[in-house]
């Protein structure tokens, strides 16, 4: 993989596997999102699968939800919460809803929206990923170090140090410490130095 | 093939292995120790070598 940190960009030769196809079907629906926690850590190599995928949406608008939400059930989606566009909308405002392949719950993406400064950190700060035949937007590495570190898991701290051990030559190690500072979470990166 | 010099192996740092208070925190050091390990192998190997391995655990989660 190559990392050029000034484009915001890696280019990732990575064999497909059934997850990556699940991310990239639904991704390509979306115009604007970012990719965010555990798949982070699996698309580039942690050796654990996941059940389901986190990304991050801007607010929409009930007319524009509901035309996403044609969309997806247009792509073979369906959602795991309700199938009620209005009662989704209302769900989404509160709290992540799941959307799967038509009857196969997992894996499944969890649409979340941005809220949180962090999540629009995540959002204007995007890394763009280029596989073979598609691109994935990404959060920037060391917030999803920093975050991993916050949430504090054995898990989580795993998912950390791999991206940590990965990308540590070319991580902006002022700013992973200013996040961490941020989370609290130096005790947590002590552990996976 | 890289001969035993070079080819690079798991270490555990002893000492926090023998200051763990218990099996569940010399787990996690063992953890650690892979995780660092498998990460190595990713950045010095092509994508297509790792990700065909890792796949073989992501792909048996989703086949039918």
């Amino acid at each position: 993989m190559e990392y050029n940190t000034n484009k915001r960009e890696i280019k990732l030769d990575r064999k497909i596997s059934e997850l990556d196809k699940f991310v990239i079907d639904f991704c390509n629906i979306l115009n604007k999102y970012v990719l965010v926690s555990g798949y982070v850590s699996i698309l580039f190599g942690r050796s654990r699968a996941t059940e389901d995928v986190d990304l991050l949406s801007p607010r929409l608008s009930l007319d524009e939800f509901t035309a996403l939400w044609k969309t997806i059930e247009k792509a073979g989606f369906e959602c795991l919460n309700t199938s009620k566009i209005q009662e989704a909308f209302e769900m989404w405002k509160e709290h992540a809803i799941r959307f799967a392949k038509l009857g196969k719950p997992i894996p499944n993406m969890e649409f979340k929206m941005i809220k949180k400064s962090e999540d629009e950190y995540s959002f204007k700060n995007k890394i763009k990923v280029k596989l073979e035949n598609a691109n994935l937007q990404i959060s920037p590495l060391e917030m999803q170090i920093a975050y991993k570190l916050d949430l504090g898991s054995e898990k989580d701290l795993e998912d950390a140090k791999h991206l940590y051990e990965l990308f540590k030559e070319k991580l902006n190690n002022p700013e992973l410490i200013k996040l961490i500072r941020q989370f609290k979470a130096e005790n947590n990166f002590e552990k996976i130095k | 093939m890289k001969n035993e010099k070079t080819k690079p192996f798991i270490k555990l740092n002893l000492n926090k292995v023998r200051a763990a208070k218990d099996d569940k925190e010399v787990n996690s050091l063992e953890r650690m120790a892979f995780v660092k390990f498998w990460a190595n192998y990713v950045k010095t190997h092509k994508d297509k070598d790792w990700s065909e391995q890792q796949n073989i655990i992501i792909n048996s989660q989703y086949s039918q």
